[in-house]
């Protein structure tokens, strides 16, 4: 699904991506994890292209992602709220997401309804995106990426604005994704991250310190390298 | 009785951000522009309408006719959608007395006060005599009050004051004099006509609030073009984006209203030089082209940048190619709307019309082109729901000179072809530029994709930090 190679990425010097290589295959819900300032961020705009690269490649089912658009019709992404549309309501956002993916939909309400945990009576009320709150921004931006059911998901720190309530949806969400969607999801929260991965992807300084299957050993040695970076601060 | 709605709408206006603060003298500033303009517009008006007609107790029918439908336009614009300010049921106040005193209410708008502004600066210039005028003056403040009161009505009931504008507006285009004529007639019938026109209004606005005090649900306030349902829907997502964009929110709507300014303006300043022996062929180009390609020069010089707030989610979705055929949709829809603009110009004088088409041939082609070509350098970010008035965010250098050298080239090119070749030929050869501009079309957009592919990352990059 997602194949990445060489690929490196520099700010001002300091570098931010280095990745030699990367695999991820079509189906797998990925666990990005990794202090700020590992890369993820940076890694998901690259893979989006939304920043050149300065060295290697990144392709989507076999294609190349510079210069060529076919990934933007099977990938969705939520990393900030710079992907919502602030003058729509929640509803026209989703319908806008589903027509510049050619889905054809009769109701719109039907469509979202499998998401109605996450759907709060704010979302409901015809308020414009720019009038929400974060958490409800959230909502809108996450309920967008499982509309159409895309073959690529990503989601960047996307338990951050939610509730409790919200964040067990969306791992239910995660969990119930339909079988060759593949989910890359980036958080802090190493609970969530460990209850939806079937892979992990320990970042550090731009690069990929482990890729580890979930197991419960390799979870121990997520939470140990992570206890023991919060000693050494 | 209890004048509890009364006293909180003037309450609440004392408390007004816009009359207190650094709001207020954006206020002033724009009361002042606004009385500047309905100067100009009061003192021009007569003047070019006596072209057409003559007679000048007519003319005032026309003009009111005018009114007429432009006010109730511009309410059905402006206005929000439901009444529903409050839970009814809540207030301390009879339903007789609440209607009452929304029909007291009704007479305090902007509305009034810009109404009243025009007529304090035409009817000096009306040249009607002196027993007409009083009467005519009479019945044009009547149409003022009237019209606070049919808003009452017409707010609940769209589609009528949409087909009551059409039909009237379509009436005037094809009987124009004919139908002026037939209002003129009925005034003749005196007093009784238009007290009982006015007694009609009152009587039926009372009757739509007092029927709907229970039934009206509150609603959220918005104004009528914020929900906008266009059946032609433009069906493509990035292009309806787009329409909503200018529709929600402040500065695009500022910048695109604006622009109906300008050609009254340049045809009152440069009218010395438009008609007659003393007319200069280039300035009527110049007139012209402004007038037909200022809509889009006037959107498309921040283009880009208007949706630099979601940007990323645009290239994520989308592909350039999609964005530059959307906006050049956009665009050709400004350039309609400019151009039908232009042709009202022919007022001033017929032999525009031909002169319309050349140039307007010519925007639809390149001018919109060039615009789109300069949008890749706007690659600043701007808050699209601030107001426009003495809003500079987003602009540089490139936005100032960007529009001034859309607008210079043709005229230039023009000034030059007519020295050599005369006007007529002038205008042919720059219609015939534009043509050649549609058949080259897809050239056109390849290399306007290629230069937005190229600065991609730089426009995401600054958009982001901006």
């Amino acid at each position: 699904m997602i194949y990445i190679s060489d690929l490196k990425k520099s700010f001002k010097g300091q570098v931010a991506i280095d990745i030699e290589k990367l695999n991820i295959s079509s189906g797998s819900n990925i666990g990005l994890v990794g202090n700020n300032g590992a890369g993820k961020t940076t890694l998901f705009r690259l893979l989006l292209d939304l920043l050149p690269a300065d060295q290697g490649f990144c392709e989507i089912n076999d294609e190349k992602i510079v210069g060529n658009d076919a990934w933007k019709t099977i990938t969705a992404a939520y990393l900030d709220d710079r992907f919502l549309i602030p003058y729509l309501t929640p509803y026209e956002y989703w319908e806008f997401i589903l027509k510049t993916r050619n889905i054809t939909y009769s109701n719109i309400g039907e469509v979202v309804s499998p998401y109605a945990r996450l759907l709060t009576d704010d979302l409901k009320s015809g308020k414009y995106i720019r009038e929400l709150s974060a958490g409800n921004k959230a909502r809108v931006g996450i309920i967008s990426v499982f509309l159409g059911e895309p073959e690529l998901i990503i989601l960047d720190e996307p338990y951050a604005n939610l509730d409790p309530s919200s964040q067990q949806s969306l791992v239910s969400m995660i969990d119930n994704k339909p079988k060759d969607t593949t989910i890359i999801v980036s958080s802090h929260d190493l609970n969530h991250i460990q209850k939806v991965s079937d892979e992990i992807i320990l970042m550090e300084n731009g690069k990929i310190l482990k890729q580890l299957s979930r197991t419960n050993q390799n979870l121990e040695e997520i939470n140990q390298y992570f206890t023991s970076e919060a000693l050494t601060d | 009785m209890d004048l509890w709605l009364i006293n909180h709408y003037f309450k609440k206006l004392r408390r007004s951000p816009k009359l207190s603060g650094p709001q207020l003298y954006l206020s002033i500033f724009i009361a002042l522009f606004v009385f500047g303009y309905l100067a100009l517009l009061g003192n021009i008006l007569d003047e070019y309408i006596s072209v057409y007609i003559e007679d000048p107790s007519q003319r005032v029918v026309a003009v009111m006719l005018g009114f007429f439908l432009t006010d109730l336009f511009f309410r059905l614009l402006f206005s929000v959608q439901s009444f529903a300010n409050y839970c009814y049921f809540t207030l301390p106040i009879s339903i007789r007395s609440y209607c009452v005193q929304t029909l007291a209410l009704s007479n305090f708008n902007i509305f009034n006060l810009v109404a009243g502004l025009f007529l304090l600066f035409y009817w000096p210039n009306t040249q009607l005599d002196s027993a007409l005028s009083g009467r005519y003056l009479m019945f044009f403040v009547l149409l003022i009050l009237s019209n606070n009161y049919l808003v009452l009505v017409f707010k609940r009931y769209r589609v009528i004051l949409i087909t009551t504008l059409i039909l009237i507006g379509t009436s005037l285009l094809f009987y124009q004099l004919e139908l002026i004529r037939h209002f003129e007639a009925y005034l003749a019938h005196g007093i009784y006509f238009e007290l009982g026109y006015a007694l009609l209004v009152i009587v039926g606005a009372y009757a739509s609030v007092y029927t709907f005090y229970h039934k009206e649900a509150y609603e959220e306030k918005r104004l009528f073009f914020e929900n906008i349902k266009l059946n032609i829907r433009l069906q493509e997502p990035l292009l309806w984006q787009e329409v909503l964009l200018i529709l929600r929110n402040k500065r695009p709507r500022g910048v695109i209203l604006s622009y109906f300014l300008i050609p009254i303006y340049l045809a009152y300043s440069l009218r010395g030089s438009l008609v007659g022996d003393n007319a200069i062929s280039a300035v009527i180009f110049f007139l012209l082209f402004f007038t037909v390609s200022g809509l889009a020069i006037q959107y498309g010089y921040l283009g880009l940048s208007w949706e630099s707030r979601h940007f990323d989610i645009l290239m994520v979705r989308s592909n350039i190619r999609q964005m530059v055929v959307a906006k050049i949709k956009l665009l050709s829809v400004f350039n309609l709307i400019a151009t039908a603009v232009a042709l009202i110009l022919a007022i001033i004088d017929l032999s525009f019309l031909p002169k319309v088409l050349a140039v307007a041939l010519f925007q639809f082609s390149f001018g919109t082109y060039f615009i789109l070509y300069l949008m890749s350098y706007n690659n600043k970010g701007i808050d699209v729901n601030k107001s426009s008035f003495f809003n500079y965010q987003g602009v540089s250098a490139v936005q100032m000179f960007g529009p001034l050298i859309i607008i210079a080239i043709p005229t230039i090119l023009y000034f030059i072809l007519q020295l050599l070749i005369g006007e007529t030929f002038s205008y042919l050869l720059i219609g015939i530029i534009g043509v050649t501009g549609i058949f080259f079309k897809e050239k056109l957009i390849e290399k306007i994709e290629s230069k937005w592919v190229l600065k991609r990352y730089h426009l995401i990059n600054n958009y982001r930090k901006s």
